[in-house]
Parts: C-alpha cells; sequence; structure tokens
C-alpha cells in the first residue's frame, strides 16, 4: 500500500478527499488515525476565540483610517481602559451622576450637522469628543450643538483651522486653503496657520487674504477692517499672540501686533505678525461684516467680555471650574445684554455643577432661564437643571424642567429629559 | 453626524451595489469613499485574522488593521482576480504582520501573553479546565510555528478559505502551502494528543 505524499493528505483534508483516497483511508489505519487526528485538531483550534472588538471601537478604527488615508500619515485609534470608564461611572455616580453620565453617553454622538454645497469636498477626520472635519473644496454650513467642557469641534483646511463653541457657520474653502468663515449664531475662533488667530462672532465673517477669488469689499454697503487681536483659545496662541489686557479689562493693547488707524468708512488691510520679528507678509487677514450691517469697527481689540470668556473658557478646560465660574459670571456682568452672555450664563451654571456647588449652579440655572428665555440653550439647561433639583429633592420643579426639555430638538437633550422623568417615577415610589 | 466618511471623490453608481472587485479599483484610484466601503465589508475578517495571530496583542491589532487597508488602498492596482477580494485582503494582512512582527523578541511577548490569556480563568467546571487546558496547548503550537504556517493554517483551517485561492493571495505556489499547511497540522495535532494523552 502506497500512502499519499503529505501536501496530497493536507489538500484533500483541505478540498475533500477523492476516491482514491477514501479507498485508501479505508484500508490504512495509519493515513485514517492521521486523517482523524487532524479533523480534531482543526476542530479544536477553530474553538481558539477571536475576539472582536466592539462597534464602537471599530468605528474609531475606520475613522482614523480615513483620516490616515486622507492625511497619509498613520493615526492611532483612540483607547480609553476599561478602567477609566469604571472610574469615571463610579465617579459620575458619586455626584452629579444621571447628568455626567448622560454627558458620557452623548460622546459617541456628533454635536453637528452638515450642510454641504454642491460639489463641496470634506471628510470627518475624527469623532467626539474631538470632532474634526476636514474641509478640502467647497462651502460647509455646519450646525454645532452646545459642546461640553471636554468637547471640541474644528474644521480643518489644510493647515489652518476654525475652533467651533456651540454654533451655525458656514466654512469656504478653495483647493485645501482656508477662504472664508461666516458665522450665523455663536462664536467661533479662526486660526490660519500664517495668519493671526481671530475670533468671529455671530453675524461677522472672517476672509483669508490668500486666495485671489476672495475679495473684501468696502462697495456692497459692507466694510472690511483689520484684525490685529488674536483670541484663539489655547494658551500657546494667546502667549504668542503678545496680547494684553489692562486692569479693568476695558482695554486691550497688542504689543507686537502692528498699530491700526480706525477708518472705519474705507478698507484697509493690517499686516500683524503673529510673532514679534517674524515677517508679516503672509499673515495677513480681514473680517468683513456682512451687508446691511451698521458701521461697527470690529478692528478694535477684542473685547473685555471676549477676554473673559476665553479665560472662563481655559480655566473650565482645566478643570478648574471655581475660577471659570467666577470668569464667566464677570462676562455676565461686564455685557449683560452682550453677544456671549447667555453662553457665559450657561457655562457658569456647568462650572457650578461640576464644581459640586449645587445649590449655586441651580440658582445660576433658573437665572438664566429666567434671563434669557430665548437661549438656545434653555433645553439643555432645564435638562440640567431637572437633575440638579432631582438631587436636591425638588421633585416638582424637577418635572417641570424635564417637560420642558422633552421637546427640544436636541435628541441627546430629550433623552435626558425622558431619563429624567424615568427617574423621578421611580424615585417617588420608593 | 455620525463619524462616517463622506466620499471625497465619488466613484461612479452607488458603493453599495458595486462588487468587491469594483470597489476595490475605485479604492487604488486613491478613492477614500471606496476604502471606507472595503473597510466596511472586510474589516471584520481582518480583525478576526489579527486577533487568531498569536503573534498579535490588542494594541498591535488595530495597527494591523489600520496598516493592511492602508497598503490594500496602495497595492489596490496589483489586484489580478486570481483570488476573492476578501482573500487577497487577507493575504496582505498576513504580509504587513510578517513585517510587524520582525522582532523576535517582541514575537515572543505576543505569545506568552496570547497563550496567558487563553489560561486565564481559575474557576470552571472539570470540563471546561480539561477543554481550556486543550485550547491552550493548541495556542502554543499555533504560537511555536514560524509566520507563514501559522498563515496557512489560520487561513485554510480556521477561516476555512480555499487553498487555491490562498496560494495566490499569499503568492506562493499552491504545493508550498499544502506543505505549510500539513507541517502546521502535524504540530497542533501533536499538541492536542500530547494534551489527551497526559490528562
Amino acid at each position: 500500500v502506497i500512502c499519499p505524499a503529505e501536501h496530497e493528505l493536507a489538500r484533500a483534508l483541505s478540498v475533500g478527499a477523492d476516491d482514491a483516497l477514501t479507498a485508501h483511508l479505508a484500508e490504512c489505519a495509519r493515513c485514517r488515525d492521521a486523517w482523524d487526528g487532524f479533523e480534531r485538531a482543526i476542530r479544536l483550534a477553530r474553538e481558539l476565540p477571536a475576539e472582536i472588538p466592539s462597534s464602537a471601537h471599530r468605528e474609531e478604527a475606520r475613522t482614523a483610517l480615513l483620516a490616515s488615508a486622507d492625511t497619509g500619515a498613520p493615526r492611532r485609534v483612540h483607547r480609553v481602559s476599561r478602567l477609566v470608564w469604571v472610574a469615571g461611572g463610579i465617579a459620575a455616580a458619586a455626584t452629579l451622576a444621571l447628568w455626567l453620565s448622560r454627558g458620557t453617553a452623548d460622546d459617541v454622538h456628533s454635536h453637528a450637522s452638515l450642510h454641504p454645497s454642491t460639489g463641496a469636498s470634506f471628510a470627518v477626520a475624527s469623532g467626539p469628543p474631538d470632532e474634526i472635519v476636514r474641509l478640502h473644496d467647497g462651502v460647509l454650513a455646519l450646525d454645532v450643538d452646545a459642546l461640553g467642557p471636554d468637547d471640541r469641534f474644528r474644521v480643518v483646511v489644510g493647515d489652518d483651522e476654525v475652533e467651533v463653541r456651540g454654533t451655525s457657520f458656514e466654512v469656504t474653502a478653495h483647493d485645501d486653503k482656508l477662504v472664508a468663515v461666516r458665522v450665523a449664531h455663536g462664536r467661533v475662533d479662526v486660526r490660519p496657520r500664517l495668519g493671526v488667530p481671530t475670533s468671529v462672532g455671530a453675524g461677522e465673517s472672517w476672509h483669508g487674504e490668500r486666495t485671489a477669488s476672495v475679495e473684501p469689499t468696502a462697495s456692497s454697503g459692507s466694510q472690511t477692517a483689520s484684525s490685529d487681536s488674536p483670541t484663539a483659545s489655547s494658551d500657546s496662541q494667546r502667549a504668542s499672540s503678545g496680547a494684553q489686557t489692562t486692569s479693568s479689562g476695558a482695554q486691550t493693547t497688542s504689543r507686537d501686533a502692528a498699530t491700526t488707524s480706525r477708518d472705519t468708512t474705507t478698507t484697509h488691510r493690517v499686516t500683524s505678525s503673529h510673532n514679534a520679528g517674524t515677517p508679516s507678509d503672509a499673515t495677513t487677514s480681514t473680517r468683513t461684516m456682512p451687508t446691511g450691517t451698521e458701521h461697527r469697527d470690529i478692528a478694535k481689540p477684542i473685547s473685555a467680555e471676549e477676554t473673559a470668556y476665553n479665560e472662563a473658557w481655559d480655566a473650565l478646560r482645566a478643570n478648574d471650574f471655581r475660577k471659570a465660574a467666577a470668569g464667566f459670571a464677570r462676562v455676565v456682568a461686564l455685557s449683560p445684554a452682550g453677544p456671549l452672555a447667555d453662553d457665559a450664563a450657561y457655562w457658569r451654571a456647568v462650572s457650578l455643577a461640576r464644581a459640586a456647588r449645587g445649590s449655586e449652579a441651580i440658582a445660576a440655572f433658573r437665572e438664566l432661564l429666567d434671563e434669557y428665555p430665548s437661549s438656545p440653550r434653555t433645553g439643555e439647561a432645564s435638562a440640567m437643571l431637572g437633575w440638579l433639583l432631582v438631587d436636591a429633592n425638588e421633585l416638582g420643579e424637577a418635572e417641570r424642567r424635564f417637560r420642558a426639555a422633552a421637546n427640544d430638538a436636541s435628541e441627546s437633550v430629550r433623552a435626558s429629559a425622558r431619563s429624567g422623568l424615568d427617574a423621578l417615577a421611580v424615585k417617588r415610589t420608593k | 453626524v455620525k463619524p462616517k466618511l463622506v466620499p471625497l471623490r465619488r466613484v461612479a453608481g452607488d458603493i453599495a451595489d458595486m462588487s468587491d472587485e469594483a470597489v476595490l479599483a475605485a479604492c487604488g484610484t486613491g478613492d477614500v469613499a471606496a476604502l471606507g466601503a472595503l473597510f466596511d465589508r472586510f474589516h471584520v475578517a481582518v480583525y478576526r485574522f489579527a486577533a487568531r495571530l498569536p503573534t498579535t496583542d490588542e494594541l498591535a491589532r488595530d495597527d494591523l488593521v489600520q496598516a493592511t487597508f492602508l497598503e490594500v488602498r496602495r497595492a489596490a492596482a496589483k489586484f489580478r482576480g486570481t483570488s476573492s477580494v476578501k482573500t487577497w485582503i487577507l493575504g496582505v494582512a498576513a504580509n504587513v504582520a510578517r513585517r510587524q512582527l520582525r522582532s523576535e523578541r517582541r514575537r515572543r511577548e505576543h505569545q506568552a501573553r496570547y497563550v496567558e490569556r487563553l489560561t486565564a480563568v481559575p474557576e470552571a467546571p472539570d470540563a471546561e479546565i480539561e477543554r481550556r487546558q486543550q485550547l491552550a496547548q493548541v495556542a502554543r503550537a499555533l504560537a511555536a510555528l514560524p509566520h507563514d504556517q501559522q498563515v496557512a493554517f489560520i487561513l485554510c483551517d480556521l477561516e476555512q478559505m480555499p487553498g487555491v485561492d490562498v496560494a495566490r493571495a499569499l503568492d506562493i505556489p499552491e504545493g508550498t502551502l499544502w506543505r505549510r499547511l500539513h507541517v502546521a497540522r502535524k504540530a497542533v495535532r501533536a499538541a492536542v494528543e500530547a494534551e489527551r494523552s497526559e490528562s
């Protein structure tokens, strides 16, 4: 009897034995034994674990892959250890449990809805908590929900970026170059790689100078003025800008930026260097008031409330909640009817809640809802207030607040309100 | 929005309706949307293959998957249709894994962790303990194999892919694949039988 060669037996195990081999196996005990032994081993080996990561993890991997494909550089998939999740869960349960845990759950959802114009090319490079949309060409309008203190949302065009804090705005790019940013609501920070970081508020727009197709005009009823005062949120950018705020907070001076004349009737541009001694020919940028806007000099240095607002945000990001609350309170005090006031009032309340100053946070949320009833943050504030009131055992008002948030435009707010009403029902049965 | 790809350059037609081969071809032209579609279709297979490789741990697995799809994008034009796209991608993954695991020391560390994971359940019924011990033996045997034999065993016997396809995807003669597979099987079988005789 001639036994089959090893590779023939291996092949037959994979593709099936032909008649000759079947006959041989029936006669040859050694080959039969080998055959059975291989099949047993293979069956057992198929039981070896082959764990597939969670769908959320795989989604992160997908995003990292596409971002890498977009930029050509491999990126690490963001990993959060289970220990961190467990610790986070315990901490949330111990303090503002339900509200904070709701915030964690929201992290998997984007804060933005995107409305690209026809032909716009862009990619979502990363998801929450540090969302990045990479815009290559065309016009992209975005509505960004209120961001949490640890959330970021940026639109990156080439080496330029626009950072958002909860707003509706529109970004225009051409050939990987940032052309313009127009803000409908809220406020964004524009950080061109070569230009001066600038904070752009509601009703304002920013136009880059490096693209010929964009023209800051004064002829159509709009004004163009210079911006030489960066209001970027990061420390490094603020440090490099050289901006100083006086003790009263009412005046701001700039050491490094070129001084500008304030001719509000003619278009003028100011070349300002980001760092002292830096050649400034490539750093020109202008901000343009929208057509029909009344005369307003936006070339002036950032306002005191803007400075306070940015400082408070920095404190909030650094988890210095008391300082953040004080900073946001100052913003409201400086300009109670200003464009930042309701936002600052909201973040003051959040800061107080994060500082575990429950009763003060409740008062702050009530004040926000009373003083700024048309704020886009009322839904979220109502839900948060509801949770704080649950903790304070003020169940009647908590229910009212949750019901007020139950029809909010944001699904996450509605979900929070529903959870709150469920929690109330459970609490009342005990 | 979910963190989902928005195509930078649209391929003609709906990607969902396109064949694997067409999506791969689109991917080869630099279409990021096609790369996303390929990932959607095959990433589970690549993850499973990576998870079966004793030489990859959890941290290395993401890197392997990402590097595989980037390599797929780069090498898509080389696909000749002699195997299925899935097999071809797994062949790419095998080559990427080989490159990533050149360091023998790193390889041994991964192997040790892989076997540890399998045996780290102290409280289980006797039959379960015995099964786990057998699995651990299989895992050790698999881990001790050269990379090429591991790949042959995983793709042919665990993933149950056609050997002809696997040989083409790995760019080796069919006979070479069968020989590698036979050696791998013998080692795994020996491990199983040694465990049985001990117990």
